[in-house]
């Protein structure tokens, strides 16, 4: 499989034959959706919560720059640094920057998306640095060398026993049973604790960085996070500029939403804001902490038709609902972003020419819109990508043709229904015995499949007009 | 300001449609109102915190006084590590509690790695998910918080609030003064469902959260909670 | 809602009706003439634009809507066989012409005048005859709800409750009658083996529940899942409500040959 949109059919024909891959996603496309609904039915006012965390995100789009500046200045007065980065290449190297003035050889990395997005682990092991991703769904996909295939855990689509042998293969610890999942995290636990204490540079994401008091929230369950935060001597955040929130309020208010709609709970275990390196008389934590921004490209959505992706919280709930994505699994989408999110902001980010079967990958059958705790309407969106698509003449000329000419002829209803009844009346009398023609003389998509059902006697407008009541 | 920061902070200013004025950004932010509840499983605040302790694999005692809170300590230490040494930040409060008479004895330090516990008194305890929240400072050392196996935390009665929203303007209060590094809720013992969504209690923090409330529990209460929480579905 | 007497309905016959599966139309102005009303199908009408529309070809698709608006602007009500075409003009007509003031106006009064058949008759009409039909012999039915009906419209408890008045009639329901069936419009021809999994799921689904009948508001995922079913060697009848509804059980199902 290509990591790559540009291949998502070849991908997803892979993925649909590959029997371990459809098990695993059935099961995650039952499961997530049925925690989700239950969360939600407890917290009550999901419709209320989402409009109300709604206004206030678009309140901070509205106002970005003033609320980015103030973030900012607070970081800075609680001794912090902060960074800015045109795009995921700048990133790259403000971070290697950071590590190589501190001489560092170890990484230790908590779940960041933002980095995955620039490929920052490739650019930092490229300079010779040894990089541990220590979230335990990143770091087995980090020694499987394996793409992530969900945005909240990356190898979801793994089964238990392809988890294990990779343990087996990568773990040099003799001869041991494994029997299930407590005992394959005891023993990641065990390799990566030593990981941790050995960092020179702890690198996490943020899930919310809050402007009144330059805190940046990280929320995991695992606690890796946290060590990452706390023991090495140099702190770095990795976010994007679109993350900013006015008060420590918003983000509260935000996660009711986003740990219920993501894995079904009502919190994760640890909801943490960090808000700079140790203070004078603090006995432990960092001694650097750095932030860096990036914008790659979100300043061009702000203001855009597709503004709204900005609110996006990275759930994952538009995925597990979505029955492409179940269908095909996310590495099909060859982009750290896959699904129905996926599908938007992944042409936005690296441009549709590079992915214009993203935003056809679609039913808009309206399930992601349904439970979208960030209220984006995913399928006018995808809608609207499909449109630009046909603006720049990326979708094939047989399609565009098709639509104009049939649209040509539905005005003309008299000549519409002379056709057509002529037609129909032919599909008739060829299928209408077996009630189905296999084929419809030229290759197609449907009949790939499917066989065509036979229409009925006649057009109603013919039946119609002939009197038949 | 570097060249990029200028020119995103540029591309930012021409995309967006909002206010140049601080005070009329405020005001229109405030004008949003305040976020919708969420509902807790009881009436009682107690009550309903407890239930969502239980529900997070939260272990808990009660006692009655600072005395008894050692006591249930010493037992639990015991119990668990068959010791009564652990380690303890510099928390005013928890020099001050009866250590010596509990038989505990406690290291007013950060964690080290061979550490099997540590205790941590709350800043406060919010219903609403069943956390405690801690800063890290000279109080609260981080490392405390989750280098050990089993993460001990002191809960005052009075400290507990029903709400994100009530905690958050404590923590105003609280910080007015001075901004620790790190605030922190806490929730559980460390988990992970990473592997095929396997729900595994005890990941890279600590494998054990155990609360040690002080204040009024009453039998009957816990019995109300215990009995609840086996019907409720999250 | 309150009753009107000989409710005025002008019909949208929708193409897929139109074109393969008539029945489904005059089952549909039967139980409309049951019910009371008076039912009048305008000649000059033929698509909603709803294929054109899903392609992002929105300047294909406003000359179809303004036609449509223009043959339906006389009607207090107009209803048609299908939740998708009616979600089309319900939400997207309006979408469609943002910005066009005049027409904006006018779609929006369309959409406020048109209904999906089902819902019509249960959320207007409050139709509540004591029976409606005979199913011919006693059979088990199940159904599947079609996404834009569904999540557009809130159409999932009016179906089922017109058929609980289909004396003979059992239902029976399949598991994930809400997860999509791989239609999709020009979805099942543009991504065909993703669809080909999709509508292979909800057979499997429909088999699953031990129903005699698959029973839907949409032809396209009707014709959709028919034709899989038919190519993968598997049987069940298949049928739009509506022809269940007006007991109109003589023709052959959806893609069976005539016996």
């Amino acid at each position: 499989m290509k990591f790559s949109s540009e291949h998502f059919l070849d991908n997803a024909h892979e993925a649909l034959a590959n029997e371990t891959l459809q098990e695993n996603m059935a099961l995650l496309g039952a499961f997530l959706p049925a925690v989700r609904d239950n969360a939600i039915d407890q917290l009550g006012q999901f419709k209320e919560l989402r409009s109300y965390v709604k206004s206030v995100r678009d309140h901070t789009l509205d106002n970005l720059d003033h609320y980015l500046r103030q973030y900012e200045e607070q970081v800075v007065l609680n001794g912090g640094h902060v960074h800015w980065a045109r795009d995921g290449a700048e990133l790259n190297e403000i971070v290697l920057e950071i590590c190589q003035q501190h001489q560092a050889r170890k990484v230790a990395k908590g779940k960041s998306m933002i980095t995955e997005e620039t490929g920052l682990t490739e650019h930092l092991e490229k300079a010779g640095l040894q990089v541990t991703e220590t979230d335990l769904g990143e770091y087995i996909i980090q020694i499987a060398e394996q793409p992530p295939g969900h945005i909240v855990g990356p190898a979801l689509h793994m089964s238990v026993d392809e988890i294990r042998e990779l343990f087996f293969e990568h773990h040099d610890l003799g001869p041991r049973e494994l029997p299930d999942p407590p005992a394959m995290v005891q023993e990641a636990r065990k390799i990566l604790r030593q990981r941790f204490l050995e960092a020179d540079i702890g690198i996490i994401g943020a899930n919310a960085l809050i402007a009144e008091d330059g805190r940046s929230l990280l929320v995991t369950n695992e606690g890796n996070g946290d060590l990452v935060s706390t023991l090495p001597k140099v702190q770095i955040v990795c976010t994007s500029i679109d993350r900013v929130l006015p008060r420590p309020e918003d983000s509260s208010a935000l996660l009711r939403l986003l740990v219920r709609t993501a894995v079904g709970s009502v919190t994760t275990e640890y909801v943490s804001y960090y808000s700079g390196p140790r203070r004078p008389d603090d006995v432990d934590g960092p001694e650097e902490f750095h932030v860096v921004l990036l914008d790659n490209r979100r300043s061009d959505i702000l203001g855009s038709n597709y503004q709204d992706m900005l609110a996006c919280m990275r759930c994952g709930a538009c995925l597990n609902h979505c029955p492409i994505y179940i269908s095909t699994g996310g590495q099909a989408y060859g982009s750290v972003y896959p699904g129905p999110m996926g599908s938007i902001l992944t042409p936005l980010l690296n441009g549709l020419e590079t992915a214009n079967d993203l935003p056809n990958a679609c039913t808009a059958c309206g399930r992601c819109a349904e439970v979208c705790p960030a209220e984006i309407p995913l399928p006018d969106l995808l809608r609207d990508l499909r449109a630009e698509e046909l603006e720049q003449k990326l979708s094939p000329a047989s399609w565009r043709w098709g639509m104009k000419i049939h649209g040509l002829l539905a005005r003309m209803p008299w000549l519409y229904q002379l056709l057509t009844g002529i037609a129909i009346k032919v599909m008739y009398w060829l299928g209408r015995r077996r009630g189905y023609l296999s084929s419809l003389l030229v290759p197609n998509g449907w009949t790939q499949v499917r066989d065509f059902p036979t229409p009925q006697n006649g057009t109603f407008m013919s039946q119609w007009k002939k009197g038949r009541r | 300001m570097t060249e990029a920061q200028t020119e995103i902070l540029e591309r930012v200013r021409k995309a967006q449609y909002g206010s140049d004025d601080d005070f009329e950004i405020q005001q229109s932010l405030a004008a949003l109102g305040s976020a919708p509840a969420a509902p807790l499983d009881f009436d009682n605040v107690l009550e309903s915190f407890l239930l969502r302790l239980s529900r997070n694999t939260a272990s808990v005692d009660f006692a009655a006084n600072r005395a008894e809170a050692v006591q249930r300590i010493s037992d639990f230490l015991y119990k668990k590590h068959a010791t009564r040494r652990v380690v303890a930040g510099h928390d005013s409060r928890l020099a001050a509690m009866p250590w010596r008479e509990g038989g505990v004895l406690v290291r007013f330090d950060v964690a080290a790695p061979e550490d099997p516990a540590s205790i941590s008194y709350a800043k406060l305890a919010v219903a609403e998910s069943g956390s405690v929240v801690l800063f890290s400072n000279r109080d609260n050392p981080a490392a405390n918080n989750w280098l050990v196996t089993d993460h001990i935390v002191i809960v005052d009665g009075q400290d507990l609030v029903a709400s994100y929203e009530d905690a958050w303007a404590r923590i105003r209060n609280l910080t007015e003064n001075a901004s620790p590094r790190g605030i922190h809720f806490i929730s559980g013992p460390s988990s992970t469902a990473d592997i095929a969504g396997h729900m595994v209690k005890g990941a890279h923090g600590p494998l054990c959260l155990h609360i040690v409330y002080i204040g009024d529990a009453d039998a009957d209460l816990q019995a109300r909670v215990l009995e609840k929480a086996v019907d409720i579905k999250i | 809602m309150s009753e009107p007497i000989q409710p005025f309905v002008g019909l949208f016959v929708t193409c897929l009706a139109d074109l393969m599966r008539p029945s489904v139309a005059f089952s549909t102005i039967k139980l409309l003439e049951q019910a009371g009303c008076d039912v009048e199908v305008p000649l000059q009408q033929t698509c909603c634009g709803q294929p054109a529309y899903n392609t992002g070809d929105f300047d294909t698709t406003r000359p179809m809507a303004k036609q449509l608006i223009e043959r339906f602007a006389d009607y207090p009500y107009v209803v048609a066989p299908s939740g998708s075409c009616v979600g089309m003009i319900k939400h997207h007509y309006p979408r469609l012409f943002k910005e066009m003031p005049e027409w904006h106006s006018r779609a929006i009064d369309l959409a406020e005048r048109t209904w999906e058949i089902t819902s019509f008759l249960v959320d207007v009409l409050d139709y509540r005859p004591e029976q409606l039909a005979q199913a011919s012999t006693a059979r088990t039915f199940t159904y599947h709800d079609s996404c834009a009906g569904l999540r557009e419209l809130n159409i999932k408890q009016q179906p089922r409750q017109l058929l609980q008045q289909v004396s003979g009639i059992e239902i029976t329901e399949m598991q994930a009658t809400d997860v999509c069936c791989g239609f999709g419009g020009t979805f099942c021809a543009k991504m065909p083996e993703i669809s080909e999994k999709m509508v292979s799921n909800k057979l499997d689904n429909a088999l699953a529940s031990g129903a005699d009948v698959l029973l839907g508001g949409d032809l396209g995922c009707l014709l959709n899942i028919s034709g899989y079913a038919s190519r993968a060697g598997k049987t069940i009848e298949i049928r739009h409500i509506t022809e269940v509804l007006a007991g109109e059980l003589g023709e052959p199902g959806i893609g069976e040959g005539q016996s």
